[in-house]
């Protein structure tokens, strides 16, 4: 059993919707906004199906998210909210996609990383699934699902140009 | 004495010998530097105990235990090596703790992350123990962080 795009797709909607009121679409490209500092978060799964899911955005739209979430304005918010709601975010999505996996499989806590420079390996996970959205700022965000196989390790890489 | 500290001491020591041949002993220094590029590979521990394991030390470090596990000189030891070994070691210390815990628990695939300037954090989570090691005037740190309530454990990592 695999997670199509599809189930991202409307799993990501609904969440991004229900949780923040955000109306959001695939894209193809992502932003070009490389210079930014930039914030993931991620879960792992293990048991009948073993991998992580990801998601990173720039730091930014991060505050946008934990703006939307916590009802506070854009320019209050600490890197403490932003964590919280990065984290919490790919709970849900994790929860959520969980149903599509073989049970029984057990969900981490999230971990959440934010820098100018920095790469995030899972060593053994392989990229099954990639998907960008876009909410209406002109900035996007990614979904990102990893397996666990014996295949080279998926990097996650983020560069200051 | 801090949570599983002993055994934490006990694995690492045992780990280090028996997979790289080297000697290690408990220091009371801190990891991080300004100027290094600093890498940290964690566990994941979930179910009746649910924490994490980090190890971490700086770059170079970390290259002379990639090239001591798959016995191949130094400046040929690429970033994927680094992060296996990284991974592979935590995941020994993750694997032995939680035979220390209590059961069932799980502990998740190894994840690691490096660079020179970054904020690694567990939100929910705080830190019940935490080992430095030396090797050969060098610096490693194992760690262990607990989920709870209080305030989150912040990993910090700043280009100088």
């Amino acid at each position: 059993m695999q997670i199509t795009e599809d189930q991202i797709v409307i799993v990501t909607k609904d969440v991004w919707n229900t949780v923040m009121g955000l109306e959001i679409k695939t894209i193809k490209n992502g932003d070009a906004e490389k210079d930014q500092k930039r914030v993931a978060s991620f879960i792992q799964i293990m048991g009948n199906w073993e991998g992580s899911i990801i998601l990173d955005c720039t730091q930014h739209l991060s505050k946008l998210f934990a703006s939307k979430m916590f009802g506070m304005p854009l320019d209050e918010i600490r890197d403490e909210e932003i964590m919280d709601a990065l984290g919490e975010l790919i709970n849900i999505v994790a929860g959520n996609l969980r149903a599509f996996l073989p049970q029984p499989c057990q969900l981490s806590l999230p971990a959440v990383i934010d820098g100018w420079d920095y790469t995030l390996s899972f060593p053994g996970g392989k990229g099954v699934n990639q998907i960008l959205f876009e909410c209406g700022t002109g900035q996007s965000f990614g979904i990102t699902i990893l397996k666990q196989s014996e295949s080279e390790p998926f990097s996650k890489v983020v560069k200051p140009t | 004495m801090e949570f599983l500290e002993e055994q934490i001491v006990k694995v690492t020591e045992d780990v280090w010998k028996r997979v790289m041949g080297l000697e290690i002993k408990v220091a009371d220094e801190d990891v991080g530097s300004g100027e290094k590029e600093l890498i940290a590979s964690f566990i994941q521990i979930m179910g009746s105990w649910d924490g994490t394991v980090i190890l971490d030390c700086d770059k170079e470090f970390s290259r002379l235990l990639a090239s001591l596990i798959f016995n191949m000189p130094k400046e040929e030891v690429s970033d994927e090596e680094i992060w296996d070994a990284l991974g592979e070691l935590v995941n020994i210390i993750a694997g032995n703790l939680k035979a220390h815990l209590p059961q069932p628990c799980y502990i998740s695939l190894p994840a690691t992350v490096g660079g020179w300037d970054y904020m690694l954090r567990f939100p929910g989570s705080h830190e019940v123990s935490q080992v430095v090691f030396e090797c050969g005037f060098q610096f490693f740190g194992v760690t262990l962080l607990k989920q709870g309530e209080s305030a989150p454990f912040t990993k910090v990592v700043k280009h100088s």
